[in-house]
């Protein structure tokens, strides 16, 4: 789904990304995991052709991204609240995402009623412009519109954070679900170890921007990335 | 030790604002507009005298200004009702802090002996009072006039703050101030009462120290003061709540606008964006105030004494929305562009949009106008080749101009003398987009004639027009070459 090769960018003296070379298969749930600053955020917004890189380049099903925007109509994403727009009401802004994707109002609303569960009632007919939302319904909003379209390609940064217990477990779920069930490719950044390692069956361990560890998920993959954070813990302290 | 504390803050916020972090032609152009501000009112002010003299009903300049303050009251009183911002939330950070709230709300309050809208009056009445009111009354006397203009002004921020915070309980207390100014516009129309004559009495009493005037000056302006301080517990929870505000009202949906596809949909992007940015939303109204100040002014001998002001004039109000509008292009989109450019949507289609609408505003300015070439107040060749030329040359420029925007912009934060998310290139070109095809025809209409100017603006405004689709799309080519810069520079300034 997914290849980089010779990926570089840098900001000012600090690598921000280095990757000679990475390959992402087509069904695959991928778990970026690093401390901050590792280069989690600025390697999707490589593959989303936010950023522009100094060399190398992200190939999205064999189509180099910072060339063809083909890509777009299969990739749902959300990194943070610049996805949203925030002077709508999440009804106008999911049916504005919806319709650049030509979905009808009906096929939104419908898509929508998946996540009725997600949204708690907190979400729809609240009469408010999202800008007004809590950070974790923001959160909410900017996750499922990503998910909304039908993507084949699911890109999310930190999508626990903010969020309750109950809407981390119900997010690690729906994630899975549509991994298995549509065969949707799926890469998460996160903090959290444990829902990461529960449901990625691959996770790739970032370090000033570069892959330090690439691991098929395992008993032994979770202890080494658990012994990785304790030493990164220590060499802080 | 608070107080001193507190002002210390307020100056490092100023100093420290992000607005003069920017480059240095913004800085510049920033100090000219405020230095032409202040010359502007202090030349008005050096003219007023005589002015007042030759047009105004009594044979003392100061008399004739006692006679208009009630008028100037008001509308100082409706500017700030406008722009004014609440400045409840700068004391947030404070709270927590084991300060009492009511020393921090007298600090706020204090804020208004130094804030601009209440001092620019001040600078204009400066000139006038050296030499229309102390020959008069004396040094003491003017001197407590001053301060009487001084406390008016701030009395009026105080005033504005309580209509301000009625209006957020309940939205019908929006009608109050229209109330006030109906009333007050109306009085002068009842016979037998001569208002004006009663506010000249009363600037006399107020020069000549009467003391029950200034009683009454003082008993309002602690009244004011004590409202606004009781008021203020309860607008502080509604800030920090920030609910009322924020309830989403209902906005129309233009649907025929859906058969224009993803260009429809972006127009009712762009109509919400300007309706519920609170800058934005200033600009459109700026604009609106100059179209009603046109049809004011058409038949004044001023806006007739040299042809720049009828050019200039009407370019703008044919052309407002877009002129003020393009300015922000890009960059008015700058707090969710990422989504944008990872959506399947294409910038191409939002360029497309935004002219369209545009123009679409334009047209319908363009038929308002006709009113008054049916009324032969103005040349239908004149205000033909204005639109075309407008909507042109003008849009060209600015279209092209905006591909070099990069900075955040605010939709939350005030449009008044705010160039956050403004960039020195951008009021550069601006400016020489609005001034120098003016200079243009006027050299034309010097060197040959007025109706061969009129065709150059229309022959060169529809070439534009009718390639619009052609420049649309380059700007859009433009703007790909540079957009990792401009979105970095979305994304860094927030």
């Amino acid at each position: 789904m997914i290849q980089i090769k010779d990926l570089k960018k840098q900001f000012g003296d600090k690598i921000a990304a280095n990757i000679p070379e990475l390959t992402i298969e087509e069904g695959s749930l991928i778990g970026l995991v690093g401390n901050n600053g590792a280069g989690k955020t600025t390697l999707f917004r490589l593959i989303l052709d936010l950023l522009k890189a100094d060399s190398g380049y992200v190939l999205n099903r064999g189509l180099d991204v910072s060339k063809s925007e083909y890509w777009k109509t299969y990739t749902g994403s959300f990194l943070d609240n610049r996805f949203l727009i925030d002077f709508l009401t999440p009804e106008e802004y999911f049916y504005f995402v919806g319709k650049t994707y030509n979905m009808t109002k009906e096929m939104v609303d419908e898509r929508l009623a998946m996540f009725s569960r997600f949204m708690n009632d907190e979400i729809l007919g609240q009469k408010k412009y999202i800008r007004n939302f809590s950070s974790g319904n923001k959160q909410k909003i900017g996750i499922m519109a990503a998910m909304m379209i039908r993507p084949q390609l699911l890109i999310l940064d930190e999508p626990f954070n903010f969020l309750d217990p109950s809407s981390q477990l119900e997010i690690r779920d729906m994630i899975q679900k549509m991994n298995k069930e549509e065969n949707v490719t799926v890469l998460i950044s996160s903090h959290n170890l444990a829902y990461t390692t529960d449901i990625c069956s691959r996770v790739i361990l970032l370090e000033k921007g570069v892959i330090i560890n690439d691991l098929a998920n395992s008993l032994e993959a979770v202890a080494n990335l658990n012994s990785y954070f304790v030493k990164q813990a220590v060499a802080t302290d | 030790m608070l107080q001193k504390e507190l002002q210390g803050h307020q100056w490092k916020a100023f100093e420290r604002h992000p607005m003069y972090g920017r480059n240095m032609a913004v800085k510049i152009f920033m100090f000219l507009v405020f230095g032409m501000i202040a010359v502007y009112l202090l030349m008005f002010g050096f003219i007023l005298s005589d002015l007042l003299l030759e047009v105004g009903a009594y044979s003392r300049g100061i008399d004739s200004f006692n006679y208009l303050l009630l008028y100037i009251f008001l509308a100082d009183f409706l500017l700030k009702y406008m722009f004014k911002q609440s400045q409840t939330m700068q004391i947030v950070p404070y709270l927590a802090l084991p300060v009492k709230r009511f020393r921090l709300f007298n600090f706020l309050l204090t804020k208004e002996f130094s804030n601009v809208w209440n001092l620019y009056l001040l600078l204009m009445l400066l000139p006038f009072v050296i030499k229309s009111v102390i020959p008069y009354y004396g040094a003491i006397s003017t001197i407590l006039y001053m301060l009487y203009i001084y406390l008016s002004c701030i009395g009026n921020s105080l005033l504005v703050n309580i209509s301000n915070n009625l209006f957020r309980r309940n939205g019908w207390f929006l009608f109050l101030p229209v109330i006030v100014v109906a009333i007050i516009a109306g009085i002068t129309f009842i016979p037998g009462l001569d208002v004006c004559d009663y506010a000249v009495r009363w600037g006399e009493w107020i020069l000549e120290k009467n003391l029950l005037a200034w009683g009454a000056v003082l008993l309002v302006f602690g009244l004011f003061w004590y409202i606004n301080l009781s008021m203020m517990r309860e607008e502080l929870y509604r800030a920090l709540q920030g609910k009322k505000i924020s309830e989403g009202g209902t906005f129309f949906r233009l649907s025929f606008l859906e058969r224009l596809g993803s260009a429809g949909e972006f127009i009712n992007l762009e109509l919400k964006m300007i309706a519920r940015s609170k800058r934005l939303k200033q600009q459109a109204f700026f604009g609106l105030f100059f179209v009603v100040y046109y049809f004011l002014m058409i038949d004044s001998e001023v806006f007739k004494l040299t042809y720049f002001f009828p050019l200039f004039f009407t370019m703008f109000v044919v052309g407002w929305v877009g002129l003020i509008m393009a300015q922000y292009m890009f960059t008015a989109e700058s707090s969710f562009f990422d989504g944008l450019m990872t959506r399947n949507v294409s910038l191409l289609s939002m360029i497309k949009a935004k002219y369209l609408l545009y123009v679409s505003c334009s047209v319908v300015l363009l038929l308002l106008l006709m009113s008054l070439v049916y009324l032969g107040k103005l040349d239908f060749l004149f205000l033909v080749s204005v639109f075309f030329y407008t909507n042109g040359f003008l849009l060209f420029l600015m279209f092209q101009n905006a591909v070099y925007n990069k900075t955040y912009f605010s939709h939350a934060e005030s449009g008044l003398f705010n160039w956050k998310g403004t960039s020195g290139n951008m009021m550069m070109v601006t400016m020489i987009a609005m001034f120098i095809p003016l200079g243009i025809v006027m050299i034309i209409k010097g060197v040959f004639s007025a109706a061969i100017a009129y065709y150059f603006m229309l022959i060169v405004g529809l070439g534009f027009v009718l390639t619009a689709n052609l420049w649309l799309g380059w700007t859009y080519k433009r703007f790909l070459k540079r957009k990792y810069i401009n979105m970095d520079g979305f994304r860094s300034d927030a």
